[in-house]
């Protein structure tokens, strides 16, 4: 491609080095007016991804790169910790992460209407991943697989209650405006999703790590539910390994989503967690906290813990520890599925 | 460059998109040597930089290892295996679970360490020797249980009959497809790295005289 200073431009190269020119100055300008619009109506999801796609398309080190970067950076801050951005034109309404500020000023009846909204909004987006050609194949293949191992019912709902796992995620990403794709089932492993772009900061990759769990045990604690409601035995014992599979997913390590929340958590937290843990194994004596431990403690030494705690990734982490490990518990009658 | 002054950051709204400013003035310089580019210049891995840089990047890019590296990719390969086997003996005993998925652990740090001990050129020698060392490593796990189902075996035959283990259907469909995985694992960290190289690139004449 040559440029119009009669330049050659490189097909990797972002801005002509000669004048730079922005190579995708079209594009960018489209997405910057996207993210405006989107900025002006308060829709602060939609702002993310669009400043997201746009700084993909700047060249790094040039002002426009720092100043999108910045404006990434503030709305993804508000995202993570549930208030409106520090500068920019966008409104108090709407946008999943202004959830925080409105649940303070909930009246019974506005929460119980807002939480039927949430509840709507999140079983739409559990239907809406199914329409996904990838996920519902592999799930069914997933489903085959367990089958044969353990039976028609308890695949069904072990993968199910997997799926509700990775919704978690592709729910966080979404609110963050993260480009992923679609839940990929792999049989023995659980399932994974492809980011196609990185999270900004440790805060936000902490928040995205850790929905999975929160909807998980979701799912883990519906099925307990239905135990409770006379449905029978199997569903406690879906319960129960769903809250095994979240807790095993606590473990702070790699790409595991016990890692991605440690990566926010500064070394005094991380200290914190590990007691947490050690607590946790003291009253429950379950062998898979010494693993979660170890790596906390591990973890806990490491050069690159941030300086700033993050209660909340703090709080999520310790509080789904404790109540995975409380299902964990849980008697598992014998005698078969009624 | 551009007629708009400066915008404080986390501002963006009114950006002018169609060049890009950069505070350090001039980026018709070598983004390695910080030469001032003349007449041409060459794109590696998204920066811009002279004949002499580029050809020493593509030379050493291009350089293999040789038998020494791929002794030093071989031990470290067959440390992080027997590290590997280590570690899932030791969560074992920690708590008192079996886990398969360890195997793509395990297929990480192999792959990892002949990654480093090939100094990162990677191919397919590279990565057989990861693959071979990984599954040592996963079927390693089985001698105790080898031993424990026949009595009187020798460490050898042991590890051979560890070995097919995976081949007779012993660990099971979904056994198989974590040792798949962590193979893969292995793998993948090992294939030669393909670094995006090009030009010469025309610079015009007026950028580069300035």
């Amino acid at each position: 491609m040559t440029c119009a200073c009669g330049t050659e431009v490189a097909p990797a190269l972002l801005a002509c080095p000669s004048c730079h020119a922005l190579v995708h100055a079209a594009v960018l300008k489209g997405l910057a007016s996207s993210a405006e619009a989107a900025g002006r109506r308060g829709d602060r999801v939609e702002e993310l991804a669009n400043w997201r796609q746009a700084l993909e398309l700047l060249p790094p080190g040039s002002r426009q790169a720092t100043q999108v970067g910045a404006r990434v950076a503030a709305l993804s801050e508000a995202a993570a910790m549930g208030r409106p951005p520090a500068t920019g034109a966008v409104a108090a309404a709407g946008g999943e992460a202004g959830d925080g500020a409105r649940r303070r000023s909930w009246s019974l009846r506005g929460g119980l209407a807002t939480g039927l909204a949430f509840l709507a909004t999140k079983a739409k987006l559990l239907l809406l991943g199914l329409t996904k050609a990838g996920t519902l194949l592999s799930m069914l293949l997933t489903v085959g697989v367990y089958w044969t191992i353990f039976g028609w019912w308890f695949a069904v709902l072990v993968v199910l209650s997997i799926y509700v796992h990775e919704m978690g995620h592709v729910a966080a990403l979404r609110r963050f405006g993260i480009q992923a794709s679609a839940p990929m089932f792999v049989p023995g492993l659980g399932a994974l999703i492809r980011l196609r772009q990185h999270p900004a900061n440790p805060r936000e990759d902490a928040r995205i790590g850790l929905a999975g769990p929160i909807w998980g045990l979701g799912a883990a604690a519906f099925a307990y539910a239905g135990f409770l409601l006379g449905w029978g035995p199997l569903w406690a014992a879906v319960a129960r390994f769903g809250a095994w599979v979240n807790l095993f997913n606590l473990l702070p390590v790699w790409q595991l989503d016990g890692g991605r929340a440690f990566r926010a958590l500064s070394r005094r937290q991380r200290l914190a967690a590990a007691a947490v843990l050690a607590g946790l194994w003291a009253l429950s004596r379950e062998g898979l906290l010494l693993l979660l431990l170890l790596a906390a403690a591990v973890q806990a030494f490491r050069r690159d813990a941030p300086e700033t705690d993050d209660p909340i990734a703090l709080g999520q982490y310790a509080g789904l520890a404790a109540v995975l490990t409380l299902l964990c518990q849980l008697h598992v009658p014998l005698g078969g599925p009624r | 460059m551009s007629d708009q002054g400066p915008q404080a950051a986390g501002e963006p709204g009114s950006l002018q998109l169609d060049h890009a400013e950069f505070a350090e003035g001039q980026p018709q310089r070598c983004a390695v040597c910080s030469q001032a580019l003349a007449g041409s210049y060459y794109e590696v891995a998204g920066r811009v930089c002279c004949a002499a840089c580029h050809q020493r990047l593509v030379g050493a890019f291009e350089r293999r290892p040789g038998p020494a590296g791929f002794l030093r990719a071989a031990g470290a390969g067959l440390a992080a295996a027997v590290a590997g086997a280590g570690i899932y003996f030791g969560v074992s005993a920690l708590t008192g679970y079996h886990f398969g998925l360890i195997s793509i652990l395990v297929g990480f740090l192999v792959g990892k360490a002949v990654h480093w001990g090939c100094g990162g050129h990677g191919g397919w020698s590279y990565q057989a020797l990861a693959v071979a060392l990984t599954y040592l490593a996963i079927v390693g796990t089985y001698v105790p249980a080898v031993y424990a189902a026949y009595q009187r075996v020798d460490a050898p035959s042991a590890l051979l009959i560890a070995a097919t283990v995976p081949l007779r259907g012993g660990v099971g469909i979904l056994g198989l497809i974590v040792i798949a995985v962590g193979l893969y694992e292995a793998w993948q960290l090992n294939r030669r790295p393909r670094l995006q190289a090009s030009g010469p690139h025309a610079l015009t004449p007026a950028a580069w005289r300035r």
